[in-house]
């Protein structure tokens, strides 16, 4: 009888432990500084779902911990210890891992340091897999402070004068709200118009590709991304901001801000009205003379491309940090965003309108280096454009199921845009004796409208590892473009002078349709070894054409075509592309090695002459990367990057552009195929508690069998261009940087240096020579905050530049420039603030530039606050207080020297005031005890952990 | 005299950096003694007892102006890695002078051994004495992202449900390695330095911790009282005093922390 008992009693203990699917984790906790183990560490496993901790353990003298009796979950691990910064990570456990083993984690000590000088509540920052999270309630910022100011208290992220962000040294592309994209990729809408105390907590992080998160393959296209976390009741009630300023001489800039929230449903107004300058929302308007039709410019694949100055893209154009020409805009924009359906479905859309209005003197002393026969021009000109800007975008993803995505993109994009220019220039010798003259006067109103529609579906499949992605997408362009020209042209042709009268109608049209789709798929070779194959197949189709009419003689009618100046080009590209790439996964490394092969077609007419290109390419596409990670915070990348390049048609067998009878293009069938490559190295290392970060990187570029052009001046003082292959040209840049805390100072240090280094081969008149340009910059900088009290920055900015040709020795160039800059802001007692802010630029006379060029811009303003919760500030601003504000920009190459001066916004003076609203609970009260009556808040809504 | 007034200043400087380099907080506490400060909003939990039952509310209110509006009592709390005992501390518990406005249950003594996860605890509720036996209570808790210094020790927030509906914050520091806390709380990673419960207006919190080896008899369990299990007690409770109402309620919750 006691024997059966027994053995019912063994069958019972076997079949109970067999049937107790319970799963376990293993792993070691690591000093990162001076790799010990971390003994007494507790170990939390919180279920990702409720964040109800599941089971907890303390690390053992060996640092190791191990928690068993785990059921397949999502969940979080917390890792805190007193002396270290939380550390957290996401770990998903499925039924088939018996017992995980989690590998060593490295804990980040707070520091004696630290405690000292940088933080008063490390608690404040905590690692998350590769976030690095800030609570904004842990650092003291002034009443009434925007998130702007938040960000500078914040160690490890700097903001300079302009708003844009660096966090561990890298520049920040994006800010996104509750993990949303808001109003588009400028981060100074959110930073400058939300104020910091509706932050509960800013995330740090690298944001990839969403093609790169799904199929694991990087692409190299990280952006460092700050996401601004909300606090949960800020989902009741409107915030936001008004700003109101005016000054005389017709000053202006008045903008507003509302923002209403409600669970995760976002919705934002925005709109702006300046003459300053400042246009919002990324609308900094391209400097170029737009409303001109388009160019005709080779792509890649060697085929005809037409490349419009209006790319779209209304970007800005700072090159030497002074807006050019005077600016007005009124731009306005609405954001909506929202998830439903248990957060399965999203939507975010966003639409702006723009109308810019520029005005713009400049002129130009161009040097042109031709051997034997130099020759300067003198430009002028004046400009006026009217841009009236439509966006709108919109993204919708559904997530079916956890392995079944479907996302949609679109975006829209209608511009009308007038300009009108007039222009003089003056190409003489450098007697003065001139060579010839150029006088017009030109307008255009043009229409451009951009559709691009994009649908994307990623697929999981069962095998971890296992993808499938169909991408299918379509674009529209279409520009459309009426243009008058008026003018006068005067030249010399073999010793006598023409005068030559323009009186021209411009009409330009161009369409192109866009049709692409590609398959990706993923598959685990093994354990550490991925494969990714792609196929894609893309159908180009496009049309464009130029005519330019003339008034017969005796009539008032523009009728007459003129032929040299009109073209017709229709072009169908149909393309296949096949990629294979090898990615292979180490703990701490990865490399990925593969290649894409495009097969293209080339059907091509022009319509004019009535001829017909036909014919087909083949290019390859090699690639290298390696990532190095050796922690959190320091990697190493290299990335090498190839490509072939076939001569194109017009440059074996030219189309006759007879548009310049000055200009004679002649092909070379003897052309070889040309090959690029780029080379790409980068190291990154970024210390959190001491805020150090160091930065280096290098890119090389050269190319073999390059194709250039062979210019040509004949004694009739026409240009003949003919293609060569020419070898040994390349390029190579290097950027490095180290920001610090001065030690035993509460003073950050930074020095920054970038340079370049371009050796090219040149062939004018058959001779062959070469230029080499080189110029390096240094800026050290340093800058010293106290919370709440004054901010202090200085940089000493110095360039050297020095360009040489060794077929025009006498115009080796070299010359220091200096650009220092300083700024100060102090809170003085009385809610009462001051700032100034100054910038220097020195260029000497060197070579073709007659004399030297300096600038000191000083601006300062003073802010009073005001109301309970200082949301009201009065502010006075005057820019440029020495009035000496001036266009300026040198640039050096190998066949040019120019020296440009262009007008700019000089002094202003304005006075207006700023106030902040908050309708919500947080207008009255801060976040309090016990404010949860049910169920706790479940505050991991916008956590992000990639590891 | 100038003389002693910088020798006072001197003297007070270095004494406040000698006091600011013992304040550091030890990486981790194996030992020690915990004092608990329990804070009762009396004038809440009057009106939680008034309700339901038919006293008139202008008595109640009349009681309120008689009496503080917060009751303090300290307990003290003794532990090792190993096990700990949460008592009153001596003459912890001030006198409430009203009878209604008692709080059953406010001298309860917790044993807590973490080895054989068992705990021995006495209950003294009016005139009975509960010597309660049973397994280390099981919390269900939830891990938030806020923090609140205590006593100190940087605490996190945790929150759990007890008894299907009182809502229980908790802060806990890693910093101490017993897994304890007032009362019966236990569970987290650490030791809980703060409990507040919204529904029975009444906070712990730590005011301070000494580093110091507890004895064996300051540690020991209680022996007193009649043998009980949780479920026991509170079955018994239920039939002996069914005609208590919504009294009952409350007494059950204090009882069973």
């Amino acid at each position: 009888m006691k024997k059966i008992i027994l053995f019912v009693f063994v069958i019972l203990l076997i079949s109970s432990t067999g049937f107790a699917q319970t799963n376990g984790l293993l792993g070691r906790v690591y000093d990162s500084t001076n790799v010990k183990p971390i003994v007494f560490a507790t170990v939390s496993i919180i279920r990702k779902s409720d964040s109800m901790l599941v089971k907890h353990a303390r690390t053992n003298q060996q640092g190791r911990f191990s928690i068993s009796g785990l059921k397949a979950d999502t969940f979080i691990l917390l890792i805190a210890h007193n002396n270290y910064i939380d550390f957290v990570d996401e770990i998903i456990l499925t039924e088939k891992d018996a017992v995980k083993d989690l590998g060593d984690y490295n804990m980040i000590q707070r520091g004696q340091v630290l405690r000292e000088v940088i933080i008063k509540n490390t608690a404040g920052i905590k690692i998350k897999g590769d976030t690095l999270e800030y609570l904004a309630d842990s650092f003291k910022v002034r009443q009434g402070a925007m998130v702007e100011d938040l960000l500078k208290v914040l160690p490890g992220i700097q903001v300079n004068k302009k708003g844009e962000i660096t966090a561990q040294g890298e520049k920040v592309e994006k800010v996104l709200v509750d993990g949303e994209e808001f109003f588009g990729d400028d981060p100074t809408v959110a930073t400058q118009n939300i104020q910091s105390k509706v932050v509960e907590k800013v995330q740090v992080f690298d944001k990839k590709s969403d093609q790169a998160a799904f199929t694991g393959f990087d692409d190299g296209q990280e952006e460092k991304t700050i996401n601004l976390k909300l606090k949960d009741n800020m989902n009741k009630g409107q915030f936001g901001k008004v700003e109101l300023g005016a000054g005389l001489d017709d000053r202006w800039q008045n903008q507003a801000m509302v923002n209403s929230f409600k669970n995760k449903r976002q919705m934002s107004l925005y709109g702006l009205m300046s003459s300053n300058g400042k246009t919002g929302l990324g609308w900094e308007d391209k400097n170029k003379y737009t409303g001109d039709g388009g160019n005709m410019m080779m792509d890649d694949d060697g085929g005809f491309m037409w490349n419009f100055y209006d790319s779209g893209d209304d970007g800005g154009n700072f090159g030497n940090g002074i807006p050019e020409g005077l600016t007005k805009a009124w731009v306005g924009g609405v954001h909506y965003a929202d998830k439903w359906n248990e957060n399965k479905e999203h939507l975010n859309t966003n639409y702006s309108f723009g109308r810019i209005n520029r005005t713009k003197n400049e002129n130009s002393k161009t040097e042109n280096l031709f051997p034997g026969r130099n020759y300067q021009s003198l430009d002028n000109s004046n400009s006026f454009s009217s841009r009236n800007t439509h966006r709108l975008t919109g993204k919708y993803d559904f997530a079916i199921d956890s392995s079944l995505t479907i996302i949609y993109n679109m975006s829209g994009r209608l511009a009308f845009i007038d300009g009108s220019n007039f222009s003089k220039t003056q190409n003489t010798t450098y007697n003065e004796v001139p060579i010839s003259s150029r006088m017009t006067n030109k307008s255009d109103q043009s229409v451009t409208s951009n559709i691009n529609n994009q649908a994307t579906i990623n697929k999981k499949l069962k095998k971890t590892g296992r993808t499938i992605s169909f991408n299918a997408s379509f674009n529209y362009n279409n520009n459309h473009a009426d243009g008058t020209i008026e003018g006068e042209n005067g030249y010399v042709v073999a010793g006598t002078s023409v005068q030559e009268m323009i009186d021209q109608k411009k009409k330009d049209d161009f369409v192109a349709n866009v049709l692409s789709s590609d398959l990706t798929y993923t598959e685990p070779l093994s354990k550490k070894v991925l494969l990714k194959l792609s196929y894609g197949i893309t159908s180009d189709n496009s049309h464009s054409s130029k005519t330019a009419k003339v008034k017969p003689t005796g009539s008032i009618d523009y009728s007459d075509r003129v032929d040299s100046l009109s073209s017709d080009f229709s072009s169908d590209i149909f393309s296949q592309t096949a990629g294979l790439e090898f990615k292979y996964n180490e703990k701490k490394y990865n490399v990925t090695l593969g290649s894409k092969a495009r097969y293209s077609m080339f059907k091509q007419m022009d319509l004019v002459r009535n001829r017909r290109y036909d014919y087909n390419r083949v290019n390859l596409f090699p690639t290298l990367r390696f990532n190095y990670k050796f922690d959190q915070f320091r990697r190493f990348t290299f990335s090498y990057s190839g490509s072939t390049k076939q001569p194109n048609i017009s440059q074996i067998q030219p189309v006759q552009d007879n548009s310049n009878p000055l200009n004679i293009i002649i092909g070379n069938p003897n052309l070889k195929m040309g090959y690029n490559q780029n080379i790409n190295i980068n190291y990154f290392s970024y210390k959190v508690l001491s805020s150090r970060s160091l930065y280096a990187g290098i890119m090389f570029t050269n190319s073999f069998n390059n194709i250039a052009t062979n210019r040509t001046l004949d004694e009739f003082g026409r240009t003949i261009n003919t293609y060569v292959n020419l070898n040994g040209g390349y390029n190579a840049s290097l950027w490095g940087g180290i920001n610090t805390k001065i030690p035993k100072t509460p003073i950050d240090g930074k020095m920054n240096v970038s340079g370049s280094f371009a050796h090219t081969p040149t062939i004018i008149n058959n001779l062959e020579g070469n230029s080499n340009s080189f110029s390096i910059t240094l800026t050290p900088g340093l800058s010293y905050s106290k919370e709440d009290k004054m901010y202090l920055s200085l940089d000493l900015g110095t360039i050297y530049t020095n360009t040489q040709n060794n077929l025009q020795t006498s115009r080796d160039i070299t010359f220091f420039s200096f650009a220092p800059s300083a700024s100060m802001n102090f809170y003085l007692p009385k809610n009462i603030e001051i700032g100034t802010d100054a910038d220097y630029l020195y260029n000497p006379p060197v070579g073709p530039y007659a004399t030297s060029f300096d600038r000191f811009i000083w601006n300062g303003y003073i802010a009073y606050k005001m109301l309970k919760s200082k949301t009201l500030e009065w502010r006075a601003s005057m820019n440029d207080i020495l009035n000496q504000n001036k266009g300026y920009e040198r640039s050096t190459t190998a066949n040019y020297n120019t020296e440009r001066n262009f007008q700019t916004l000089s002094r202003y003076w304005m006075i207006g005031m700023v106030w902040n609203f908050n309708t919500g609970p947080l207008a009255t009260s801060q976040k309090g005890m016990g404010g949860h009556p049910k169920g706790g808040p479940s505050r991991r809504g916008g956590m992000r952990m990639h590891r | 005299m100038k003389k002693i007034r910088l020798l006072l200043i001197l003297q007070f400087i270095v004494a406040t950096c000698i006091a600011q380099q013992t304040k550091e907080v030890p990486s981790i506490t194996f030992r020690g003694k915990l004092t608990f400060e329990r804070k009762i909003n009396m004038h809440k939990q009057m009106d939680e007892m008034m309700k339901g039952s038919s006293g008139n509310s202008a008595m109640a209110d009349n009681f309120k102006k008689q009496i503080p509006k917060y009751k303090t009592d300290v307990f003290e709390m003794f532990f090792t890695d190993k096990e700990s005992l949460y008592k009153p501390a001596p003459d912890g518990i001030s006198e409430s002078k009203m009878m209604m406005g008692n709080v059953p249950a406010e001298r309860n003594i917790v044993y807590n051994n973490y080895e054989t996860m068992t705990c021995v605890a006495e209950k003294k509720l009016f005139e009975k004495t509960y010597l309660v036996s049973d397994s280390i209570k099981q919390y269900q808790w939830k891990v938030t992202e806020e923090f609140r210094k205590i006593a100190g020790f940087n605490c996190r927030r945790a929150e759990t449900i007890i008894m299907d509906s009182v809502y229980v914050i908790a802060f806990y520091t890693d910093a101490i390695l017993a897994e304890g806390g007032p009362e019966s709380f236990n569970g987290l990673p650490g030791m809980i330095l703060g409990i507040v419960m919204p529904r029975l207006n009444v906070s712990y919190f730590a005011t301070k911790m000494d580093n110091y080896l507890p004895l064996e008899k300051e540690i020991a369990a209680p022996i007193k009282g009649e043998k009980v299990t949780y479920l026991s007690l509170n079955t018994k409770l239920r039939d002996s005093m069914k005609q208590w109402g919504n009294f009952l309620q409350r007494i059950l919750w204090y009882v069973s922390i």
